[in-house]
Formats: C-alpha cells, sequence, structure tokens
C-alpha cells in the first residue's frame, strides 16, 4: 500500500475534495492571491492546485504567502528525524514562504516568531490523517484541537474579518475494532455540546426535530453517525470561535470513504468559511454565562443536512470515474517540483 | 651507461593512489562542485541538487548535459583520471550552437560521488537515441565500520587491500569499487532528450553529520543549537548568511554553507544588480555568458551578492577597479574588477576570488595572493573576482587550489600585485587623504561658528588661496585668512586642533601672525 503521502498525490477522490470543497470556499474569499496555511506537507498537492488556479503566486523560486507545517518523525522530538520536512522541499517547484516542523499549536505557545509573525491567514489547511480527538490522548485535549484553538486565536489577534478553515478528521464510522476512532469522551463532550443547543435554543431546537424527526442525540449518534459527527465538530470550533467574535457564515461537508481496501477508513472534510460578528448581541438577563448562545451559524450545518448538501464519495463508487477525469492533472502536479525529471524508461533490456 | 650508473625507474605506491582515491575534497561543498563541474562540462544548462535538507539521507544531481553512453561510462569507471577531457577545449551545447570552455581534465568526478556516499546510481541518456542505461555503484573500500562510538568511513585496511591486489597481480589498477549496468529503453517520443542523474543513494554518515551540524552533538558539552531559520529563497538564505555569520565561523548553519560555498564556486549567472549596469557590465555578461542555472533545494543560487549590495548609503562603494582583457602571460587574459568599499559583508567577501572558465578556484584570499606590501587594513575594504584564462594547468587535483610554483600562476600573482600596488592602493590613498581634508575643513567651520563668533572679537577665521610662498595668515578687515597654498594651510583631520587653537591666539593677538606661523612650521618640522 502506498505511504499516506503517495496516497494524498495520486488520491483522484482527494483531488474531488480539493476542487469541489476547498476551491469553492476560497473563491467565496474573493481574494487573490491569498495567505495560505496548511499541514498538507509534504505531497504539496493542495499549494501546486491553488498556484495554478492563481490563488496562490509563485515567483523568486517561493510559493509566495504559503506557510507549510510537518510534524516531526518522532513526536518526543521536534528536531528529531526531519524526514518529512525534507520531501515537503523536495516535492516542490521552489519553496513555502515558510516551512516549519512541530505541532502548529506548540509552535504558536512557543512563541515561534517566524510563524506568528505569519499570521492573519485567508485559508487554514488543518488536513488531519487522523482523527482530531483520537482514543489515545484520552485525558488531555489533543493537539489537532489545540491547533484548531490557537489559530483562532492568532486570527483574532490581528484582528482579521474573515476567513477560511478546512478540517479533516477520521471518522471510521465502519471501523468494528476497538480502540480505533475518537476518544469516547471527545464523542460524549460532541452529544452534550448538541444536547445544550437543543435545550438552549429553540431555533435550533425546532430545526434538529423537524430534520432528524425528534430523534435524541444519542439515537442521532448510532443512527446517523456521520451527521452526528459533523454536527458536533461545527459546534465545537463555533465555541472557540464565537469566544473570539466571530461565527460561521457557511459550511459545506463532504465524506470520503476509502473502501478499496481493509480497513475501510472513513474521512470528514468540513470546510466553514468564517466571519467576524458584528451584529448586536441579545442581552438578556437569562442569556448571560451561556456562551454557546453566541455560536453563530449552527443552525448551517442543519440546513446543510436537511438540503441533502453533504457530498459524499467513496473508492468503490467513484474513484474509476475520478481516476479519468484528474489522473493526468494529479501526475503533472506530482512531476512539478524543482529537479529535472528524466523520461521513465519503458523496459529494460 | 658505464657499469658505475644505474638507471632505476621511479613508482608510485599503490598506497598513496588508494589513499587519493578516498576522496581529495576538504568538504562536501568541494566534492558537489565536482559533479556541477562535470555537468557544465557536458553542456548541461541547468542542474538541480536535491540534498535532502535537513537530513542529508540522500542527495541527487540532475543535469540536462549531453549524456554518456555505455561505452564511455565504462572508459570513465575503469580508468578514473583517465579523462579524455582536455581543460579549455572549446565545445557545442547539446540543444544550441552557444560556445563553452571545458573546466574539467581529471575525469575524477566518480571519486567525489565515492567520498560522499557508499552507494550510488547513475541513470543517463544521450540525445537521439532511445537506449539508456543505469550503473549501481558500490564503494566497497569506503564501507562504515563503528569503531569506538565513531563510524569511520576508511575502514578496510590499506595493507590487506595491497596485499589481496598483489596476489591478483592488479598492481596498475586499483578497484575501488564494484558497479552494475543495467540496460534501459526509452520510447521514441524520449529520443532528442538527454541527461545525467547522480543518485547518492547511501550518504556517508560522517557526511549527514557534517551537513546537519549534528556531529556537534556529541561533544561532551554540545554547543547551543542555532536558532533555526528558514530561507524561502536564496536571496534570504544570504541575508541569512550575513546577519549570522560570526556562528557560521563556528560550524553552525553548515547547509546555509553549503549553498553559499557552491553559489560562489560554480559559473553560475549575478542578480540583477544595477550597479553592473553602469561599471561592471562586462562582468556581469561574461558571467551570465555561461548560460548556466543550478537549483539547490527549490532556491537558484547566483552569485552570492545581496541585491542590496550596492544600495547601502552609510557605505557607499567609493571605487571600482576595472582591468579587461589584459595579458598576463604569453597572450594569457585576466580580467577582473576590485569594489572598494569600507564596509564589506559578509567577511568571507573580503579579499579576491579568482576565476578559470568560470568557476572558482578556492576562496576569497585576504591575502592578495600574499600581496608583498604593508598597507594597513585596506584589504578588508577590497572584494572582487579576476576571471583568468589558461590557469587549469596551475590547478591542484581538487580544482580548489594552486600550484603556486607553476609559471602562468606566478605571472597572474606579479600581474595582480603590480596593479593593486601601482594602481589600487595608490588610488585608495589618494581617496583617504581627500577625504581627511574634506573632514579637517568641515570639522574648521563648525569650530569657527561655535567658538568665533563668541569669543574671537567679531573676527571669522576662513581659508583662501593666497599663494605658495605667502604668509599663513593675512588679516582683511574683521577676517583671518589662512593661506590654503601654505604647507600648514592644508591640516589633516589630527592637525585641525592645533591650527584652530593657532588661529584663535593669532585674533586674540596673543601671538603675532608671523610668530605663529614660524611655531607651527617649527612643530610641523619637529614631526618630521
Amino acid at each position: 500500500m502506498p505511504d499516506i503521502n503517495e496516497r494524498m498525490a495520486t488520491c483522484p477522490l482527494k483531488q474531488y475534495i480539493r476542487e469541489h470543497l476547498w476551491e469553492t470556499y476560497i473563491a467565496k474569499l474573493n481574494k487573490k492571491p491569498i495567505k495560505y496555511l496548511t499541514l498538507y506537507c509534504p505531497p504539496l498537492t493542495d499549494v501546486k492546485h491553488f498556484t495554478r488556479k492563481g490563488y496562490i503566486n509563485f515567483n523568486n523560486n517561493t510559493y509566495q504567502g504559503v506557510v507549510g507545517v510537518t510534524l516531526p518523525d518522532k513526536p518526543d522530538d521536534p528536531n528529531g528525524n526531519e524526514s518529512a520536512y525534507a520531501q515537503t522541499i523536495s516535492e516542490g517547484k521552489g519553496r513555502l514562504e515558510l516551512l516549519s516542523i512541530g505541532y502548529l499549536n506548540k509552535l504558536i505557545t512557543s512563541k515561534n516568531k517566524e510563524l506568528l509573525d505569519q499570521f492573519p491567514f485567508d485559508v487554514i489547511n488543518l488536513d488531519y490523517c487522523d482523527h482530531i480527538f483520537g482514543d489515545v490522548s484520552t485525558d488531555d485535549l489533543s493537539d489537532n484541537l489545540l491547533d484548531i484553538e490557537q489559530i483562532i486565536k492568532q486570527q483574532a489577534r490581528k484582528n482579521v474579518s474573515q476567513f477560511v478553515i478546512f478540517i479533516t478528521t477520521r471518522t471510521d464510522k465502519h471501523s468494528s475494532q476497538q480502540n480505533q476512532g475518537f476518544a469516547q469522551s471527545f464523542v460524549d463532550n460532541l452529544s452534550n455540546r448538541i444536547q445544550r443547543n437543543i435545550n438552549q435554543d429553540d431555533k435550533f431546537k425546532s430545526k434538529y426535530n423537524t430534520i432528524f424527526n425528534n430523534l435524541t442525540v444519542r439515537q442521532l449518534h448510532t443512527q446517523k453517525y456521520n451527521d452526528f459527527i459533523s454536527i458536533g465538530i461545527v459546534k465545537l470550533v463555533l465555541m472557540e470561535l464565537a469566544d473570539k467574535g466571530y461565527g460561521i457564515s457557511d459550511c459545506d461537508i463532504s465524506f470520503l470513504t476509502r473502501d478499496g481496501s481493509q480497513p475501510i477508513l472513513d474521512l470528514l472534510h468540513l470546510a466553514l468559511f468564517i466571519s467576524r460578528y458584528t451584529g448586536t448581541q441579545r442581552q438578556t438577563l437569562s442569556q448571560y454565562g451561556r456562551v454557546s448562545y453566541y455560536e453563530r451559524g449552527s443552525g448551517i450545518v442543519l440546513d446543510k443536512v436537511r438540503d441533502n448538501k453533504i457530498i459524499s464519495i467513496s473508492e468503490r463508487t467513484n474513484r474509476s470515474g475520478l481516476e479519468t477525469q484528474y489522473g493526468l492533472y494529479l501526475k503533472e502536479l506530482r512531476e512539478d517540483t524543482f529537479e529535472i525529471r528524466p523520461p521513465t524508461p519503458i523496459s529494460e533490456t | 651507461m658505464s657499469d658505475k650508473i644505474k638507471e632505476i625507474d621511479i613508482y608510485v605506491s599503490a598506497r598513496i593512489l588508494r589513499h587519493i582515491s578516498r576522496g581529495i575534497y576538504r568538504t562536501p561543498a568541494g566534492a558537489l562542485k565536482e559533479l556541477i563541474s562535470n555537468a557544465y562540462d557536458a553542456g548541461a544548462i541547468k542542474v538541480t541538487i536535491n540534498t535532502g535538507y535537513p537530513v542529508f539521507e540522500k542527495i541527487t544531481v540532475t543535469d540536462n548535459g549531453k549524456g554518456m553512453t555505455v561505452d564511455e561510462f565504462k572508459i570513465i569507471i575503469q580508468n578514473i583520471g583517465l579523462s579524455g577531457k582536455v581543460a579549455g577545449t572549446a565545445f557545442n551545447l547539446p540543444d544550441s550552437n552557444a560556445e563553452r570552455i571545458t573546466i574539467g581534465h581529471y575525469g575524477i568526478g566518480i571519486l567525489a560521488i565515492g567520498q560522499l556516499c557508499s552507494k550510488a546510481r547513475i541513470s543517463t541518456k544521450t540525445m537521439g537515441s532511445t537506449e539508456g542505461f543505469e550503473a549501481t555503484i558500490d564503494f566497497e573500500q569506503f564501507e562504515g565500520k563503528t569503531k569506538n562510538g565513531i563510524t569511520r568511513s576508511i575502514v578496510i585496511d590499506e595493507k590487506v587491500i595491497e596485499e589481496k591486489d598483489n596476489k591478483t597481480g592488479k598492481d596498475t589498477k586499483l578497484p575501488i569499487g564494484k558497479c552494475t549496468i543495467k540496460y534501459l529503453k526509452y520510447s521514441d517520443k524520449d529520443k532528442s532528450t538527454h541527461f545525467t542523474k547522480v543518485e547518492l543513494e547511501q550518504v556517508r554518515e560522517l557526511v549527514q553529520q557534517k551537513l546537519s551540524g549534528g556531529f556537534h552533538e556529541t561533544y561532551n558539552s554540545p554547543p547551543p543549537k542555532p536558532s533555526k531559520k528558514y530561507s524561502a529563497n536564496f536571496e534570504q538564505l544570504l541575508k541569512l548568511f550575513r546577519e549570522h555569520e560570526d556562528i557560521i565561523r563556528r560550524g553552525q548553519y553548515p547547509y546555509e554553507k553549503l549553498c553559499w560555498e557552491l553559489s560562489t564556486y560554480s559559473p553560475v549567472k549575478y542578480p540583477d544588480l544595477t550597479i553592473f549596469n553602469k561599471d561592471l557590465s562586462h562582468f556581469k555578461s561574461l558571467a551570465n555568458s555561461h548560460n548556466f542555472e543550478v537549483i539547490i533545494d527549490g532556491m537558484e543560487i547566483h552569485k552570492p551578492f545581496e541585491k542590496n549590495l550596492f544600495e547601502d548609503k552609510k557605505n557607499p562603494v567609493k571605487e571600482f577597479f576595472v582591468w579587461r582583457d589584459e595579458e598576463y602571460y604569453e597572450k594569457k587574459k585576466v580580467s577582473g574588477y576590485l569594489i572598494y568599499r569600507p564596509y564589506i559583508r559578509p567577511k568571507c567577501m573580503q579579499g579576491i576570488l579568482i576565476r578559470e572558465s568560470g568557476v572558482a578556484i578556492g576562496m576569497y584570499d585576504l591575502t592578495f595572493l600574499e600581496y608583498p606590501y604593508f598597507e594597513g587594513p585596506k584589504f578588508e575594504h577590497l572584494s572582487g573576482e579576476l576571471f583568468v584564462e589558461g590557469l587549469s594547468g596551475a590547478l591542484n587535483i581538487d580544482r580548489n587550489s594552486f600550484n603556486e610554483t607553476d609559471d602562468s600562476y606566478l605571472a597572474l600573482v606579479k600581474w595582480f600585485h603590480n596593479k593593486l600596488h601601482d594602481e589600487v592602493f595608490r588610488k585608495i590613498q589618494q581617496l583617504q587623504k581627500s577625504k581627511s581634508r574634506e573632514d579637517a575643513s568641515e570639522i574648521f567651520a563648525k569650530l569657527n561658528n561655535q567658538y568665533f563668533k563668541k569669543f574671537g572679537g567679531g573676527y571669522k577665521v576662513d581659508f583662501k588661496e593666497i599663494g605658495k610662498g605667502k604668509p599663513l595668515f593675512l588679516k582683511e578687515g574683521k577676517t583671518l585668512y589662512i593661506n590654503k597654498n601654505h604647507p600648514q594651510g592644508k591640516p589633516k583631520k589630527s592637525a585641525v586642533d592645533t591650527l584652530f587653537l593657532a588661529s584663535f591666539l593669532v585674533v586674540s593677538k596673543v601671538v603675532d601672525a608671523k610668530e605663529m606661523e614660524k611655531i607651527l612650521n617649527n612643530i610641523a618640522e619637529s614631526k618630521k
């Protein structure tokens, strides 16, 4: 099986997400070029694709305004074995404006000046390959959630009015193995969050009950897992956003199922268009202390479910068609590096 | 020949040859430079180097030069050092009629590969052919072995190898590795392509440590790691190099140093410096005429001049010295330039750099080829390059230094030292003197305004050309003139205070003007 970087660079399903979800949301910004933060390293297919689409300028050997972060190969030693970092440099036609190694949240909290100076960003692509709160991190907050928290904080610090965040996480509804998937505490937290919203916001409650036919949150979890996870994670991000005066103006959800081989993997792709909230806050005595009340846009995700706007693609169903559509283009992107590419021999003689 | 006189053949020990084959380059940059030079000699107009930074596990050098046939490759690999190349020979580039001059002639590029890695893969194809090949090379004699916690790249005992060589009767050719060749077929559409790709697959651990700075970590008290500074392009790397030169000299930022050295060594173009358009356009065209692009890890390197090098108003360039196509030895030509600027950073650009066919030989030389006269600190204010023809015979085998007793080299040194002595330093002295006089006048005018108006009894002091042999001081109305034609009337910066006080005493009528002139003459005489 190809490694994750190889798969990211050659998968036509992923390209579908890039083009139909990510690119659509970037276009909503009406801005060229964009300032772009990506965890999509090393293959850099997203950077190359957006460059071709004119959202990123490439000049002076640099993808202007693009910052990449790679994880250390040895989690305990941020400076240890930097092969992903090396591969990222190899995969580009030139260099990113900044390439850092480490966990995003730790780089921010350790006041890494090079990174902090790059804020704010127009587009932030948190393309995690695993669960944003896996069952291995049950006690502390996961690095991925801390990343989201710290990024929003920095965006707010720079007083940016609108930006786009892409969040990708494994959901693995097909997983039959124990100890694989989200941590139970995380799932419980999402349940509580949705329940609280139902209890505190009549509009949300009404919409929820209409769409899900009065299912309890627990039933939603078991019967409509994808909807449960999508709503829960959007609400989780909303909490963070609300705390900094932001809300969601739009959001879209796509599921990518890797069912071509075992184990089957499910990946949730969220695209959130985030705006600074400028309206007057409703201030009645009963609403004080209810942080969730100020979450702006939580109903949007329900609208998407209601309107059947959640896209699902899978390897079995879509791979062949998408391969025809994107195969050559992806190969071209893959080979668009700074190195001279000799032709491939057709045979040994 | 009489019985008392006997003729004896002279031999070189196999040990010496084997030692040479283990590596002749002082630094990894030196070895990589050899590979770049080979690409240049193959007519490449582009070379890409993927160093695998920051881990350096694998280094790949790819060029679009003419490539090699299997037969050519076999000759090279079976006769290292027996190159058919002759330095200084003109040839046409594969895709055009543009001409280029070869820079290498020893055919030892394979040794550079062996110094950097223990296993390598070379794939290559020539233009017009659908056949190519891939050679896998294993440098067996360099195998790594850990001894006392240190991995050494020189391991197999020389005596053991020599005994083996003697047994097999291989006394003229020394095996240093094994090579497997795989023949490859390309499609017709790729017929016109030509390339050579060198993959250094198992970069030696010590080379990796040297390039990553990891060797310091084995010290008892490892020095602090530098804060990692990322360079998005070569311009940023040059800035980092200038700002951190002090710690780079202490072995930190070895990767940045590698890039800097390769940009200095290689016949790459100059950046777009406005100054070249005016004063040094000849050299810009000379350097750009090589039509050679080197890209390291996504950064296109150029000569290590920061684009704003000449725009520093605090430290402007004071003078350019330019020589074009001057004969230094038996119709051999040299061109060159020197920049005089009191502040040259990074410091490693202070000095003179010699280029042969555009390729630097060694680094900037602050001794100016061992210039024999004392000139004070002026050397540190000069930076320049000499583009020399016909020096290839004086090059040592590593192409990084000269045989300093070579006749061409000595002639070049003599030519250059005469230029320095008769033109450069003479002009700099004049500049410094006139600067000193300008400074003196400025200081005097300042003191004049500050003190004479207040304490000079309404007098003012000014300079005037009264004439040679005329008195130093001349009173006209309320002005005391100092004769600029008088030896004491052109004070240096250091003597301004004396002349100022003397003028003050004259206008205050404490000392008579003629008496004061005598006093100043006496002081000047005593100083002599």
